[in-house]
């Protein structure tokens, strides 16, 4: 399939300029993590508390660093108007957007897993072998919120109000996936993997709506003009 | 000057003929270009010519697919066997991922274009450009740059190139290789090129058109001014 | 006009008279003539209000998600009037919808807000097409707005069943939710009565309504479209 072998070509490209781009990962897991110590800070000293928010302050977390870095992976292709030539080369300019889902996929996952590491340290959590779960959620929120953020980048990208619009139009439309995450998070902590199933579930859902969106409609919201 | 290598074209027996017709495009209540008609074929070189914002480069976008006419239409006839043009645009942007090196972008595009890579990689050789082919594309100088986009372009083998100012930010060396190839690569493909009134464009074209005002007027000689309104217009 | 003879006969403004009359009517028979409710007292008469305006609100973003799909599908401008028409009114009446929500939260919960699972659903959608309108008005060119928007149209209605789950089975994990039973027998026929001629005469206005943006916007692209007709000053 022509249009997954480009899909992966343009992933690799994306993933090649940010590991390049002398740190803007490590400015975006710093994003991250400044913004889980002040929401941690905001929530208050008291151990057990916050060790019950860890979840929540986590996504939270990665949700802001996530619109950050949307954002920059779109940039990778408007800075020099590459994407011109992209959207000349390619036959099925559907690939355009799966690269860039599966791009932001992968760093979502990566900054997952600093912000976990982080949680776990500073707030004490108990890890169990039931935190193995932890994969498959990560996974799939990682690809709910890439195939729901790289649709609303190319909409806000193309507006004349980016920055304020980005977070704007991307929220709401991320409640799924951040309270599948969360959820499914917190029942994991508290070894009752089983309730994380319909989460993720709901949250496979979000991801699978997205991308068929997207692959049906990517070309309307990404026409240069 | 290196001796340009001919780059075989899989498609080279594929002719194409664009026919645009009364183009439009309209910014808010801006008019950019105005009823422009043009027809051309595979093997014509043509040079569009006119001052800075007479809708040159407006021009070229719509011709490229890239910005959709308010009215007026773009369309394509083809020889047997082939459907639509591959399309090699260059714009006043190099279209090139910064972060990358040339021999990425080069491979990149050839990759996604179904070319061989090794052949687009020549031509940073035949543009006097190979010895920067390991950094990063932020990091060159400009007239570097727009080789390396030209390079880009041609290294996906289109039928159709589309140059806006291809011999801007070049020193007279680099714009004679420039010249030496696209005049080597560009003989039977379909050459459109624009610029705001350079010797070395009109010295490549076969057809000259000169705008103004956003109105598109082919011209016998270049009248080494810029046209006055006349009143054959529109 | 544009907007075509059959829409114009309904726009005129004796549709809009007897629409305005007609809810004057059910209003002063919701809150006068039907007796009040005998578990909630009065309080249940935003009732007649709620109901009709949370119907319309997502009659008004289901219109603009078929209307955005029929822009895409046909590129007629058309179809365009027709989403902006329907995410306004959307707007206006899950505006609705959520003050009237919360003002019988307060009087009935004592909170004017518990995330309720169907009213967090509207709040969110509400956000969803403010953003929707936001969008359209930071975009100048028509065509962009139209295609955009209808992109974010399709995808925010889209979105919505997974959102109401989403909120439905976060609220039942952290608490019971206390929702009207839309079934309950304690409704007597008057009160009935009232609620379906509530819906009647806020569905004619919401037509009449709609069929005037709809004009409004057509006059609008019909200015537009004369501005840029003048021919480029010389």
């Amino acid at each position: 399939m022509n249009v997954f072998a480009d899909a992966a070509l343009l992933a690799a490209k994306d993933l090649r300029a940010e590991l390049r781009s002398r740190g803007a990962l490590v400015a975006a897991g710093t994003l991250g993590a400044v913004a889980f110590v002040v929401a941690a800070m905001a929530a208050g000293p008291d151990r057990a508390q916050l060790r019950q928010l860890a979840p929540a302050l986590t996504w939270l977390a990665l949700l802001y660093a996530a619109i950050a870095m949307a954002d920059r992976l779109d940039l990778v292709d408007r800075r020099d108007d590459a994407f011109s030539a992209l959207w000349l080369a390619l036959e099925d300019r559907r690939a355009i957007y799966l690269g860039k889902v599966l791009a932001l996929a992968v760093v979502l996952l990566v900054l997952q897993g600093v912000l976990f590491g982080l949680a776990v340290v500073l707030l004490d959590l108990p890890l169990s072998g039931e935190a193995l779960w932890l994969a498959p959620v990560a996974v799939v929120a990682a690809l709910g919120a890439a195939a729901t953020s790289v649709l609303v980048v190319a909409l806000a990208g193309a507006s004349g109000q980016r920055t304020l619009l980005m977070p704007l139009l991307l929220l709401p439309l991320m409640v799924p996936v951040l309270l599948a995450a969360v959820e499914s998070t917190g029942a994991i902590l508290v070894s009752a993997p089983a309730a994380a199933l319909q989460w993720l579930a709901l949250s496979a859902a979000q991801a699978a709506l997205f991308a068929g969106l997207g692959v049906l409609v990517y070309e309307h919201a990404a026409t240069p003009e | 000057m290196p001796s340009p290598v001919i780059l075989g074209s899989p498609r080279a027996s594929s002719a194409f003929v664009l026919i645009a017709h009364g183009l439009t495009r309209l910014y808010g209540d801006t008019v950019a270009v105005w009823r422009a008609d043009l027809r051309t074929s595979s093997g014509e070189a043509v040079a569009i010519q006119g001052p800075n914002g007479s809708g040159k480069s407006t021009l070229l976008r719509l011709l490229a697919g890239l910005a959709t006419p308010t009215s007026g239409t773009v369309s394509w006839a083809a020889s047997a066997g082939a459907s639509r043009p591959k399309v090699g645009y260059l714009g006043h942007a190099s279209h090139l991922f910064e972060a990358l090196t040339p021999v990425e972008n080069i491979r990149l595009a050839a990759r996604l274009a179904r070319t061989d890579p090794d052949r687009g990689l020549r031509l940073l050789e035949e543009l006097g450009i190979a010895s920067w082919a390991g950094r990063r594309c932020g990091d060159l100088s400009a007239g570097t740059v727009r080789r390396v986009a030209l390079a880009r372009v041609l290294a996906t083998d289109p039928d159709v190139v589309i140059v806006d100012e291809p011999f801007a930010a070049l020193d007279p060396t680099a714009a004679g290789l420039v010249e030496a190839t696209i005049r080597a690569r560009c003989g039977q493909r379909l050459l459109i090129l624009a610029s705001h009134g350079d010797a070395r464009t009109r010295a490549v074209a076969d057809r000259l058109f000169e705008m103004c005002d956003g109105r598109l007027e082919e011209r016998d000689t270049w009248s080494g001014a810029l046209p006055a309104q006349t009143g054959s217009a529109g | 006009m544009s907007a075509g003879g059959r829409l114009s006969r309904f726009s005129r403004p004796w549709v809009g008279v007897v629409a305005a009359a007609a809810t004057a009517c059910t209003v002063v028979f919701g809150l006068f003539i039907v007796p009040p409710d005998r578990l909630q007292g009065d309080v249940q008469r935003i009732m007649y209000i709620h109901v009709p305006s949370a119907w319309l609100g997502y009659l008004g973003f289901f219109i603009t998600f078929a209307a955005s799909a029929a822009f895409l599908w046909r590129r007629d401008p058309r179809y365009d009037r027709v989403a902006v028409a329907g995410a306004e009114l959307g707007l206006l009446f899950t505006g609705l919808t959520i003050v009237t929500g919360a003002l019988w939260g307060k009087a009935t919960w004592g909170v004017w807000w518990d995330w309720d699972p169907r009213l967090t659903t509207t709040a969110i959608l509400f956000v969803i097409y403010a953003g929707y309108v936001l969008l359209r008005g930071s975009i100048v060119d028509r065509w962009r707005r139209a295609r955009l928007a209808a992109v974010l149209g399709i995808i925010g209605f889209a979105d919505v069943p997974i959102v109401h789950f989403s909120v439905l089975w976060w609220r039942g994990l952290h608490q019971a939710p206390t929702v009207i039973q839309p079934g309950d027998p304690t409704i007597s026929h008057l009160l009935l009565a009232a609620l379906l001629l509530n819906l009647a005469s806020f569905t004619l206005l919401f037509a009449w309504l709609l069929v005037r943006r709809v004009e409004l916007e057509a006059d609008r692209d019909q200015v537009l479209a004369v501005i840029g007709e003048s021919e480029p000053a010389a």
